[in-house]
């Protein structure tokens, strides 16, 4: 009866569009309420539970960072100096376009930041040179893909929380794949650009390249200084990402004096809404996971696809999983999605000898293609609003670039080591 | 002139977590320097910075409820009619508030209870951590109160109310 309950006010209140943190939390509490669980433990799960996991700080932290850069247009600058490392080629902007989101990856850890950042001026740069619109929107939200995949990464501190990964291997391995998404994506820019002759870039002139240099050093710092101190053994990932989110404040406040206290009072509040939304459907998730565990449903399940001799095959379950993931990437946001189902499939995983970090990687990369496909796209949607581009255009265009990051998702799933091989020499035993 | 209740909603909701919010990015950060620089760390800040978290999480969480930011699975929930809408979020609403109606005294007596428990490094009694979860409750139930009367009034043929601008803007 308790988990019929729980289960039908889930799936029920899921399906006809109420909040999913309150979906989650209303089946989970009404499990707890009917099998007359100590109700202290709803507390003691969705409060307590966090103080185990310092690691979550990060989240906010990251999320504050990304808003302050966006806010003080620093990521102005690195849209500048990405253009110095794209010569004469056809369809240069849209080079620079991923380039530019590779460097701000290295200090967002979000796609919708990747894309609300940075999105209106490369789509306004992009048209301005005479690419279509929505070809220029779909780049910019293609590429935001590579926020996440490049650390720091919201969601692989989540998924870490929940797996039990190594956040710092697991972003040790999101490098390479990032740099094979981006290299996929700007295969097919440069095949369109061909096709519908784009106009050619061009070489930056000494001066120019040494006074975007000089522009964008600063924030080119960032990236360096959250890595850097990670894996230099300095810092945590919540102390790298407080030390970052105070030193874009310093260089927005102080140095480039780009963003007033006023702004910075908006950009603390809404950080603190997104903490809310994204935080607060974590502890959900943990009560639902507390809920899945007692039932034990994860190793039921894991049992059953073991009896089908399924487990023997790590191609088959990636395989699957990824079918899985990228079917729920069309309808599911990327964070729920991880909440959700990765407590549910990680017993499969493990039964089919799958490596975490892999696995973490593979899961956050086809999450992030997610963010791409309708109809639950966020990131053409944001770009379309940002822009007043119609959703349809940009979403054709979008579509093209989805071929070319499952290709990329393939690799990444097919050659574990395309993940492994940088986390094994930093001392990964997996 | 604001109302006392949307001064205490704003109180709660915005002006107290955004300072949260900086004391939890500075605590952090002056953990780092602390550490690495004067080589003395000091644990309580620790503490004060995952509290902090947890407090911004749950005053966030509300705060997100008021502006309805919480993500929803809307592909559903879209093509509904306005009432058909209403429906489904008044029906959840106020199954919503009876569960939060079931918990809210045992949760309560538990942080009562948890007074006389102390926190490792700070000393400070582990209620003032807990406490933020009642208030959230509170805070969401009265949400919802509001939501289900203006969405019958409105179902009512009442005029619907201009949308409150949000106080940091």
């Amino acid at each position: 009866m308790a988990v019929v309950t729980w289960l039908v006010i889930f799936v029920i209140s899921f399906a006809l569009g109420y909040p999913l943190a309150f979906g989650m939390f209303m089946g989970a509490a009404s499990y707890v309420i009917l099998s007359h669980i100590n109700l202290s433990t709803i507390l003691n799960v969705m409060v307590i539970q966090y103080e185990g996991n310092f690691v979550l700080l990060a989240v906010p932290l990251f999320i504050f960072t990304a808003k302050v850069m966006n806010a003080s247009q620093l990521t102005d600058r690195l849209f500048k100096f990405a253009g110095a490392f794209v010569g004469p080629v056809r369809g240069g902007l849209g080079h620079v376009n991923v380039i530019a989101n590779i460097i701000f990856a290295g200090m967002s850890g979000s796609e919708i930041a990747d894309v609300s950042g940075l999105g209106l001026m490369e789509v306004k740069a992009m048209e301005a040179a005479g690419y279509d619109k929505p070809f220029a929107c779909a780049v910019s939200a293609s590429a935001a893909t590579l926020g996440p995949i490049i650390p720091p990464s919201i969601p692989m501190v989540i998924y870490a929380v929940i797996s039990g990964a190594s956040i710092g291997y697991l972003f040790l391995g999101g490098i390479l794949p990032g740099f094979i998404l981006g290299g996929c994506l700007m295969v097919w820019i440069g095949l369109i650009s061909r096709k519908r002759n784009y106009p050619v870039g061009r070489w930056y002139t000494i001066r120019e390249f040494v006074r975007s240099f000089i522009d964008s050093f600063l924030v080119l710092l960032a990236p360096v200084l959250l890595l850097g101190g990670i894996y230099g053994g300095v810092f945590t990932p919540t102390e790298a990402a407080a030390v970052v989110s105070v030193y874009a404040v310093v260089l927005s406040l102080l140095v480039y004096r780009t963003m007033g206290l006023k702004t910075l009072y908006k950009v603390i509040v809404e950080s603190v809404v997104a903490t809310g939304f994204t935080s607060f459907i974590i502890g959900c998730a943990l009560l639902f996971g507390y809920a899945l565990a007692r039932e034990q449903i994860p190793v039921a399940i894991a049992n059953f696809f073991v009896h089908l001799g399924v487990t023997q095959s790590k191609v088959l379950v990636l395989l699957s999983l990824n079918v899985l993931f990228l079917f729920l990437g069309c309808f599911v946001d990327a964070t729920a999605s991880l909440l959700i189902v990765i407590p549910i499939i990680l017993p499969l995983v493990e039964a089919a000898h799958i490596d975490l970090v892999h696995f973490g990687v593979v899961v956050v990369l086809n999450l992030m293609i997610g963010l791409s496909t309708p109809p639950y796209g966020e990131a053409p949607i944001i770009i379309s609003r940002l822009t007043n581009t119609p959703l349809h255009d940009v979403i054709r265009e979008t579509l093209k670039f989805i071929v070319f990051m499952i290709i990329a998702l393939f690799i990444i799933s097919a050659i574990p080591d395309t993940v492994l091989w940088i986390p094994r020499m930093a001392g990964y035993a997996g | 002139m604001k109302s006392l209740p949307r001064r205490i909603f704003d109180f709660l909701e915005v002006y107290l977590p955004a300072a949260i919010f900086s004391v939890l990015i500075l605590s952090v950060f002056v953990q780092v320097v602390f550490r690495y620089i004067f080589d003395q760390p000091i644990p309580q800040l620790f503490e004060i910075s995952i509290y902090s978290f947890i407090w911004v999480i749950y005053l966030g969480g509300a705060l997100a409820t008021r502006y309805d930011q919480h993500m929803r699975f809307d592909l559903i929930y879209r093509k509904l009619s306005r009432n058909g809408r209403y429906v489904v979020d008044m029906f959840f609403d106020t199954l919503l508030n009876v569960i939060i109606s079931v918990i809210i005294y045992p949760t309560i007596a538990t942080v009562v209870q948890m007074y006389k428990l102390k926190s490792d490094t700070l000393g400070i009694p582990w209620s003032y951590l807990l406490v933020c979860f009642p208030i959230f409750l509170i805070l969401i139930f009265i949400h919802n109160t509001i939501s289900i009367v203006l969405k019958i009034r409105e179902m009512a043929g009442a005029e619907k109310p201009a949308e409150e601008t949000p106080p940091w803007l």
